[in-house]
């Protein structure tokens, strides 16, 4: 877990007192909405469609009980007792009065959490795979470096007002569960041949309204000049990023306007020129340091395989199932990683009410070492969990109705607020979440369809990452009517893809319907169980997609 | 996405209320109500204008956050937004349905 030291909390604290002063002043009607709006934003407040929103960042989805119980609090006190975890990693509460907002803040900073670059033109939460820390598959803890990067790009004095917006992810797995190339920069921690920690440097991805896959730029930087390499980019995009139009101003724009090679060249160089003054090159101790605070917590010597949950599975079916779909491999014998779908059928994706985050800090408590993540896919994830422990836990988790075993079947939905919420959002999408949960909720039917992920956005800006689901549904304003047009074969690992349009949208009433003549093709045409919905698809085409669901349109 | 009204029927104001956040409407007696059907109904461009430069000035006053003009019509008595976005606006929350696993949830 992340520490504040004494400038972290100087600052939060200092962050604290000034927005209270600036909430007084906007309610006396000393600041007008107009100059109170950039101030708000910077503390991640919005006003979205019903009320005030508070965007709250949680470092690369690291939490823990205590955090969790005043997000549980805060959601009680302040709001309508539940939040809603983001693709950001973050949580946003919907009900906010403005005037509670330095309350709020307050509690948070007691707890070291903020909500500072949550919006505006700076570097957001930096993200991470959620399993770091655990991951079988991972080379090193990749949050030693997010960690390292929160730290850097927190209130930096020269990329605080940048063209737009800037995200940064991070993996260390070949397996890319943080979508690290639809970021503006993508981090794959890697080893080089001695054993030396480095970094594939991605650049340029991201969603939105115009969909891109980063391009490398670095197949291995040294771990020491992380910092100043991000510099180098993050200079270049400032001075050269577009500041004349946002739909235009983000890196990607500007990678795809000027070239990948010019742009790496132009990185190089302002590289090189960061370099040869040598100031940021990370000490070692230094990052020794960081990485202590993400030392492992002490794991016991397990065999590899429990008897006690072998035993408990063969008397619980439900056990057995939610152990073979929301349970992953641990990195240490007799433990694993456990997923906590916040997507039981019906349920608004992503939401968690405050009784619930209170279970889940009581388990982490009890049983995972007071960690708990939040996922970029809107779930909880508790990383190191006994074999053992499983049985009870699962018990746990039924409780709090947290036990719905469907970790990246089909009703593992992502979804943006959508216009339920948002005061961009075209269409609605958490509706719809919900309609499509509801239709393939049979777990017979999920398990026969396997790994799918249905990704769904209220409009263009792409919260909900539609154009990297297998399904991705965009809702789109037509003539005042809710349409939802379905792309195909988009995804945001390893293998990054950005779906196709498939052709003409949906009305709100024809789109449940389509998604099941899409995945009723996929189980017609596929080669066997084995074959999942992507690699059917990139077998296929779209074409018998396509086909099934115009075939009656002539 | 808000989209400004075409003012082509009748048209109520609406804004948030500058404290909660909470959407509001302006009554015919000045006050700022929560419900749609106690706003003040206008017709036509020059009593559009009226209304609006009143929110306007009670957004100046700092009662409430960014008025603006919203079509409407009137069915069985009640007044209905014309767009989604205003409907779901007006009924105050979302139209998800109850979630049975936040029910289930308070009663741990």
């Amino acid at each position: 877990m992340y520490r504040y030291d004494e400038f972290d909390r100087r600052f939060v604290a200092e962050r604290v007192a000034e927005f209270r002063d600036q909430v007084a002043r906007r309610l006396s009607g000393e600041l007008t909405e107009d100059e109170f709006r950039p101030l708000r934003l910077m503390n991640g407040v919005y006003l979205q469609l019903h009320a005030y929103m508070l965007r709250i960042a949680i470092p690369y989805g690291s939490l823990n009980a205590t955090k969790l119980r005043r997000l549980a609090r805060i959601a009680r006190t302040y709001d309508r007792g539940f939040g809603h975890f983001t693709t950001r990693q973050n949580l946003q509460f919907n009900w906010i009065r403005l005037e509670d907002v330095p309350a709020i803040l307050g509690e948070l900073a007691e707890v070291e959490m903020h909500a500072i670059q949550t919006s505006g033109n700076c570097i957001r939460n930096v993200s991470a795979d959620h399993f770091s820390g655990a991951a079988a598959d991972e080379v090193a803890d990749p949050r030693v470096y997010a960690e390292i990067l929160r730290q850097w790009s927190s209130l930096h004095p020269e990329f605080s007002f940048l063209p737009r917006k800037f995200k940064i992810a991070v993996t260390a797995a070949e397996h890319d569960r943080a979508a690290i190339q639809v970021h503006d920069i993508g981090l794959h921690v890697k080893r080089g041949e001695a054993g030396e920690i480095g970094f594939s440097v991605y650049v340029g991805g991201g969603l939105g309204r115009t969909p891109m896959v980063a391009k490398k730029v670095r197949d291995f930087l040294p771990e020491a000049e992380l910092l100043s390499y991000c510099e180098a980019i993050l200079r270049v995009y400032n001075l050269y990023g577009r500041r004349d139009n946002k739909y235009k101003a983000r890196i990607k724009i500007l990678l795809h306007e000027a070239g990948v090679d010019e742009i790496a060249r132009q990185i190089e160089e302002e590289y090189e020129q960061v370099r040869r003054r040598g100031v940021l090159l990370l000490p070692r101790e230094e990052i020794d340091r960081i990485a202590a605070y993400f030392a492992p917590p002490a794991f016991e010597e397990l065999p590899a395989r429990s008897v006690t949950l072998e035993r408990a599975k063969a008397l619980d079916a439900g056990l057995a199932e939610f152990v073979a779909r929301n349970v992953t491999t641990h990195k240490v014998p007799g433990y694993a990683s456990v997923t906590i779908s916040l997507k039981a059928i019906g349920a608004p994706p992503g939401d968690a009410s405050a009784e619930q985050m209170e279970a889940v800090a009581a388990i982490a408590e009890a049983y995972a070492h007071d960690e708990v993540r939040v996922s970029h896919e809107q779930n909880l994830v508790l990383p190191h969990v006994r074999l053992d422990d499983l049985p009870v836990v699962y018990a746990a988790l039924q409780k709090a109705d947290l036990a719905t075993p469907n970790a990246g079947y089909i009703t593992d939905i992502i979804a943006c607020p959508g216009l339920d919420y948002c005061s961009l959002a075209n269409a609605r999408s958490i509706p719809v979440a919900q309609r499509i949960a509801e239709r393939f909720g049979d777990p017979a039917r999920q398990r026969e369809i396997g790994d799918l992920k249905i990704k769904i956005s209220g409009c263009i800006n792409a919260c909900g990452h539609h154009h990297v689901g297998h399904i991705g549904i965009l809702g789109v304003d037509r003539k005042g009517e809710e349409f939802y047009q379905i792309t195909l074969g988009g995804s945001g690992d390893e293998m990054c893809s950005i779906g196709e349009i498939v052709g003409k949208g949906f009305s709100s009433e024809e789109v449940v319907d389509a998604v099941e003549t899409i995945v009723d093709t996929y189980l017609k045409l596929r080669q066997g169980p084995g074959e999942t919905f992507l690699a059917a698809f990139r077998r296929l085409g779209e074409a018998p997609f396509r086909e099934a669901l115009y075939a009656d349109a002539g | 996405m808000k989209k400004d009204a075409k003012g082509a029927g009748p048209q109520v104001v609406t804004a948030n209320a500058l404290e909660s956040g909470l959407v509001v409407f302006r009554a015919p007696d000045g006050r700022w109500v929560r419900a749609i059907d106690e706003a003040q109904l206008v017709r036509g461009r020059e009593e559009a204008a009226v209304l609006l430069d009143a929110a306007t000035a009670d957004a100046a006053r700092n009662i409430v956050v960014e008025p603006y003009l919203v079509d409407v019509r009137e069915e069985d008595g009640r007044i209905m937004p014309v767009l989604l976005r205003e409907a779901i606006r007006a009924a105050g929350g979302p139209t998800i349905v109850e979630v049975s696993a936040y029910l289930h949830a308070a009663a741990i």
